[in-house]
């Protein structure tokens, strides 16, 4: 660790040379445009306007590498946006939207759980789009939270990462210097979930507290949820990532030694120590996706009752909530009169991700507002 | 489901329509016939057999309420009282959802019903053998029985002439 005068750690180098790896070519995993929504680009070779998830879907196999499309905002993303200069314009014209919306929604056919959700915690999130630099930090938190597989780059260009939260970036302004807007979408806990009708099952369901739950021994890998899911948040156990099989409860005459070859990755007592106890491991063939860390709302639910007094919102935090630098994320009970949750719900710039769908999401994010000078860079 | 052996005389036709005409002289004469056999179905049979019109699907319709009973009656308990959840904000019982395995179960119950009834009624059914009178039968021959036991030789020999008369290519006893 390179350090200054005064002993301080420099965190960047100089001088620096690429060696060793001159010459040689090697595969990247393109993932950017796994699950994004919304998003069409030109097509590199024919210069046709293209579904960039499609195309992403075709071309960035494994082994075959194709160019990266330039993914820019469009009539029907889901990233709203504003300048600050014409942001009561901006605010008037979502709140129409959302209204629109919101009438439309009314005209479902049954009446909802609305009553049951007022009553005790109905857990929901925040997101605030301005404040999300898109580090990824909430990603690898909730993949170390939630025993989350990290499965490699050959998975990952198939499609099959696993990660319960990604962080979608969408591009505008000049295609030569372009503009980020980064969003973190997990799973959205929609009160009208599409995922939960579609288990032949049972294996997820809604919580009275308004939390989306699976039920991973129940699952049979059917994956009509993913396939169901708006949001494209729910993810499937292609392989034995945990090496959850080879678990002695599951497999005892495996006669497997701890340490010596035969075990593989993930499947020795020690390597297993990385996994958190809180969490169950998902074993192949079954689906998983965000729980709104279930687990830490379990902990804060018995410790406010071990001291007998209300929860507070300080007693469950997500890990991706822990986790970011700028404070982006914010979960808790939207029943909390004075929580904070509560209080970053009431800003107008805030907009549900496919409201037109009447999901009825739990997850509300704010719209971002630059106020970037005309011909500033970055 | 025989319980003891039977006389019989029996006589085959070449033609259905024979076969009909045959039933008309026989009823006309007032003979009782025991059965007739097509190798395939006849129409018109039934009414010159004076059979009554099937009662099967009245059983069917039974046992198609018995299964949308069962089905819409077991959901409504299920999700109402015995297990209630909440799948994708429809309330406790949503009376769409359970429209398609009501369906279905109404059609499982009433086919399964109609056939093991239609076995019971007939004494079919796995295990029972049913003697076959004559081999041309399965083919292309068809044939109407008459139950002789109990008749005088004078009566058989009145059947011999019925099935002579009316242009019976084969007539023979057997005891089945």
């Amino acid at each position: 660790m390179k350090t200054d005068a005064d002993g301080l750690v420099q965190y960047y180098a100089t001088g620096v040379t690429v060696s060793g790896k001159q010459g040689e070519e090697d595969y990247f995993s393109c993932v950017q445009y796994h699950h994004t929504m919304g998003v069409t680009g030109q097509d590199s070779l024919t210069k046709e306007t293209i579904n960039a998830d499609e195309a992403a879907t075709v071309y960035m196999t494994y082994g075959l590498v194709r160019q990266g499309f330039q993914g820019s905002l469009v009539n029907r993303t889901i990233i709203r946006k504003s300048h600050l200069d014409h942001v009561e314009d901006f605010v008037k014209d979502l709140q129409e939207e959302r209204h629109h919306h919101q009438e439309l929604n009314k005209k479902q056919i049954y009446p909802g759980h609305d009553e049951t959700y007022a009553r005790g915690h109905h857990w929901g999130m925040h997101v605030d789009l301005n404040a999300c630099i898109g580090c990824g930090a909430c990603t690898v938190a909730c993949m170390a939270e939630n025993n989350v597989p990290v499965v490699g780059k050959r998975e990952m260009s198939r499609h099959h990462e696993m990660a319960w939260l990604r962080i979608d970036r969408y591009f505008y302004g000049d295609v030569n210097n372009p503009s980020a807007v980064y969003q973190p979408l997990m799973c959205q806990h929609c009160n009208n979930a599409p995922c939960e009708n579609v288990c032949p099952v049972n294996a997820t369901n809604h919580s009275s507290e308004g939390l989306n739950q699976m039920a991973y021994n129940r699952c049979v890998g059917t994956r009509y949820c993913a396939n169901n899911c708006p949001y494209k948040v729910r993810r499937f156990n292609w392989l034995d990532y945990n090496a959850a099989d080879l678990w002695p409860i599951n497999e005892p005459d495996l006669g497997l030694k701890s340490g010596s070859d035969d075990v593989p990755y993930g499947a020795d007592n020690l390597t297993r120590m990385v996994l958190n106890p809180d969490v169950t491991v998902r074993s192949r063939g079954v689906i998983e996706k965000c729980s709104f860390c279930v687990q830490r709302i379990q902990e804060g639910k018995l410790r406010a009752k071990t001291e007998q007094r209300l929860l507070r919102d300080a007693d469950v935090k997500t890990a991706c909530q822990t986790a970011c630098p700028t404070g982006a994320i914010t979960f808790g009970d939207m029943n909390n009169e004075e929580g904070e949750l509560t209080k970053k719900l009431a800003s107008p710039l805030n907009y549900i991700v496919l409201e037109e769908v009447n999901t009825r999401s739990a997850v509300n994010y704010q719209a971002r507002v630059i106020n970037k000078a005309e011909g500033v860079d970055a | 489901m025989r319980n003891s052996e039977k006389n019989i005389i029996f006589g085959l036709y070449d033609d259905e329509e024979d076969l009909k005409s045959a039933i008309r002289t026989a009823n006309a004469d007032h003979l009782q016939i025991m059965d007739v056999l097509t190798p395939f179905p006849v129409h018109g049979l039934d009414p010159l057999l004076g059979l009554a019109e099937s009662r099967l699907h009245i059983g069917g319709f039974v046992y198609g309420m018995l299964g949308t009973l069962t089905a819409f009656l077991g959901m409504t308990w299920i999700f109402t009282r015995d297990w209630p959840q909440i799948y994708g904000g429809k309330p406790y019982w949503p009376i769409l959802s359970f429209v398609p395995i009501t369906f279905e179960l109404t059609v499982l119950f009433a086919s399964i019903g109609m056939v093991v009834t239609f076995y019971v009624i007939n004494g079919q059914g796995p295990g029972i053998k049913n003697p076959v009178i004559h081999p041309s039968i399965t083919d292309d021959k068809f044939c109407i029985a008459f139950d002789t036991d109990g008749l005088e030789n004078t009566q058989v020999d009145k059947l011999r002439h019925f099935f002579q008369n009316t242009g019976a290519s084969l007539v023979e006893t057997k005891t089945i």
